[in-house]
């Protein structure tokens, strides 16, 4: 589904280059959970920005979905973005002054679905993340995991081959964490790749698989499960 | 999809209503300030008669000696003795002379109705076909009337209602002066803006009230100095009118009508008494305005103090505009990150400033009704036409807002658009 080979990001700024993330293959299955862990600035983000098509990766190859990205329009990645990406973000990144409902719909009018069926895809992703009763809510009348799971409602109702989360707990207490951990496994657990990055090694270790980033370095071997756990 | 983005934008203005407020009422003052110097000035300059401007001609004569006359300006009005061998001509297919006179005017027996003295237009029969006045009731005198100085007279419809409460008076007779003149047409409302077809610096003020046989002046033997042009380059050789008609003096203005504005030229030199001059002149109408300046450069140089102050409004919106969008980069980058492209960016921002630039405009228009009704509070003797919008500058005033308010929101809009979306996501 996800398959990276000889992938690196380096930075240029006044002509000094940063080598973000050094070359590293990576492939991905489809219904996949993984986590990535690593210290802060190892390059984790920069590594779920380019998965996402939202920074282009400086050299090797991108594969999503069979498709070579390197080589889309800006038009084109950001309608294959819609179609097979989803995001969640650490501070959820809601508009404040759009309702749930149109928080959830805001994807679906970039897919260009009609009326009916985006409405029919927002009541589901609301049924699923537990929120049904409160699509007219806005997002400052929730609770921090209330706020997280709309941000997972509008990540799903699209249906996208993969998730990518950002620290999706990291500003929740333990509680709503576990709850949106075990949201985002029922999601993995009906087909959705789940890739998630984390600081938090027992909610790696939830993950099938554990990728590790140390100083741009990117590694992925089994070993890494075995020190986690 | 525009129907969101329309949705985005009122929410988005009502998220910051005060910068809205700021952005809109800068753009209305622009606009309001231009479009009211550009209303008088574009009102000042339009072709006052469209459809046949091209044909219609000022004669302008050379008939001064060596010594007076430099032979390349000509003064707009020549001598009754032109005026008559011009009127002898079958070459146009309208000529028309024209004069004004003022004169006590009041009703035959009707006391309550206090005289008035009054602009009197006098000018030949050819004046009401040649301009296409419209009429109200009856019609213009015939060429015979005019010819036999009859004692008839056209009212506008302005004296109409005067004199006889607006109703049909074709055939009703009134005082002009100590004379009895019968009404033989009533004009409808006719305002030609400018009044280009009498004197150049009367071009904007209100029309005269009636009109009368040129002939019908001369043989009453009237003359009213302040309402002519009037140039003497020859003294008369005594006082009495009948000299005055002889002499060289200049002070009637000649219209003609020619079909094709090819046949004049060769056509030219049999007007009047100096074929062997080479100067005498048609003059086009659209030629005289400009070469008479009725449009002032005080006016041109009004609008474009007004498009500049226009410019520095939309300079400041500007600035609003790139704080405005810098502070939706946590919004745009999201937009980008669930499948916005940059052209989707571009459109919603665009929606947004649209709206700001209608309102702007709308608001604008209001201004520019108020500063234009302000102008016709101040300048009453001028032609009330001037300081009113037709419809083109009504919808040109909301357009120039619409317009301009996206060309100066383009760099704001494009720099929104080309945002990196990883950068923003941590800000929204």
């Amino acid at each position: 589904m996800l398959k990276m080979k000889n992938l690196s990001k380096a930075f240029l700024t006044d002509a000094i280059k940063t080598q973000a993330l050094h070359p590293f293959d990576l492939t991905i299955e489809q219904g996949e959970f993984v986590s990535v862990i690593g210290p802060s600035g190892s390059g984790k983000t920069t590594f779920l920005n380019i998965a996402g098509l939202l920074e282009e990766h400086s050299d090797g190859l991108y594969e999503l979905d069979g498709q070579d990205v390197a080589q889309f329009s800006d038009k084109k990645k950001s309608a294959y973005r819609n179609e097979k990406i989803g995001f969640v973000f650490q501070s959820f990144n809601l508009i404040p002054e759009l309702n749930l409902y149109d928080n959830i719909d805001m994807p679906l009018r970039y897919r260009k679905f009609n009326r009916d069926e985006r409405h029919e895809r927002i009541i589901q992703a609301l049924e699923q993340v537990g929120l049904a009763g409160r699509k007219d809510h806005y997002p400052t009348q929730l609770s921090g995991g209330q706020q997280q799971r709309v941000a997972i409602a509008r990540a799903i109702a699209g249906t996208p081959s993969v998730i990518l989360a950002d620290e999706p707990t990291g500003n929740l207490d333990s509680k709503m964490a576990e709850g949106i951990m075990s949201l985002l496994k029922d999601i993995n657990a009906a087909g959705t790749s789940i890739i998630m990055v984390t600081h938090d090694n027992e909610q790696a270790a939830q993950a099938q698989r554990i990728v590790q980033i140390k100083d741009g370095h990117l590694s992925d071997s089994p070993n890494i499960q075995k020190e986690i756990a | 999809m525009y129907s969101y983005y329309f949705k985005l934008a009122l929410l988005s203005l009502r998220k910051t209503p005060l910068l809205s407020l700021l952005m809109v009422t800068m753009i209305a003052i622009g606009i309001g300030a231009t479009m009211t110097t550009y209303t008088v000035s574009y009102m000042m300059s339009k072709d006052p008669i469209p459809s046949k401007s091209a044909q219609l001609f000022q004669v302008q004569l050379d008939s001064m000696d060596e010594i007076y006359g430099d032979g390349k300006i000509l003064p707009y009005t020549i001598t009754y003795q032109d005026t008559q061998a011009l009127l002898e001509s079958d070459i146009p297919k309208y000529q028309v002379a024209l004069s004004a006179i003022q004169k006590k005017i009041s009703h035959e027996n009707n006391a309550h109705i206090i005289p008035k003295s009054l602009k009197v237009r006098t000018t030949t029969s050819d004046f009401f076909s040649m301009f296409e006045t419209p009429f109200l009731y009856g019609s213009g005198w015939s060429k015979q009337d005019g010819k036999d100085a009859a004692q008839v007279a056209v009212l506008s419809k302005e004296t109409n209602n005067w004199l006889f409460d607006g109703e049909n008076s074709v055939g009703k007779t009134f005082r002009f002066g100590a004379e009895t003149y019968q009404v033989i047409g009533v004009l409808d409302s006719w305002n030609p803006l400018p009044k280009f077809y009498g004197l150049p610096h009367m071009a904007y003020t209100q029309p005269h009230d009636l009109f009368i046989p040129f002939n019908t002046q001369i043989k009453n033997e009237l003359f009213t100095e302040k309402l002519v042009s009037n140039a003497c380059w020859h003294e008369s050789t005594d006082d009495s009118f009948s000299a005055f008609l002889a002499s060289e003096c200049m002070w009637i203005i000649f219209w003609v009508e020619l079909p094709d504005n090819q046949a004049h030229a060769k056509e030219q030199q049999s007007f009047g008494r100096f074929k062997n001059r080479i100067y005498n002149k048609l003059v086009p109408l659209k030629q005289y305005l400009i070469d008479e300046e009725v449009v002032s450069d005080d006016s041109k140089m009004a609008v474009w103090l007004a498009v500049l102050f226009l410019i520095v409004c939309l300079l400041n919106c500007m600035s609003l505009m790139i704080a405005k969008f810098h502070a939706k980069a946590g919004e745009v980058g999201l937009r980008r990150a669930v499948g916005a492209s940059k052209q989707d960016i571009v459109k919603q921002f665009a929606i947004e400033l649209s709206v700001v630039g209608v309102v702007g405009g709308l608001l604008g228009l209001l201004f520019a009704q108020l500063g234009l009704l302000a102008a016709k509070q101040t300048y009453s003797y001028l032609h009330s036409g001037l300081m009113q919008m037709n419809l083109q500058l009504l919808i040109g005033t909301v357009l120039l807002a619409l317009i301009s308010s996206l060309v100066f929101g383009l760099y704001p809009i494009i720099r929104a658009s080309q945002m990196q979306p990883s950068s923003q996501l941590k800000s929204l």
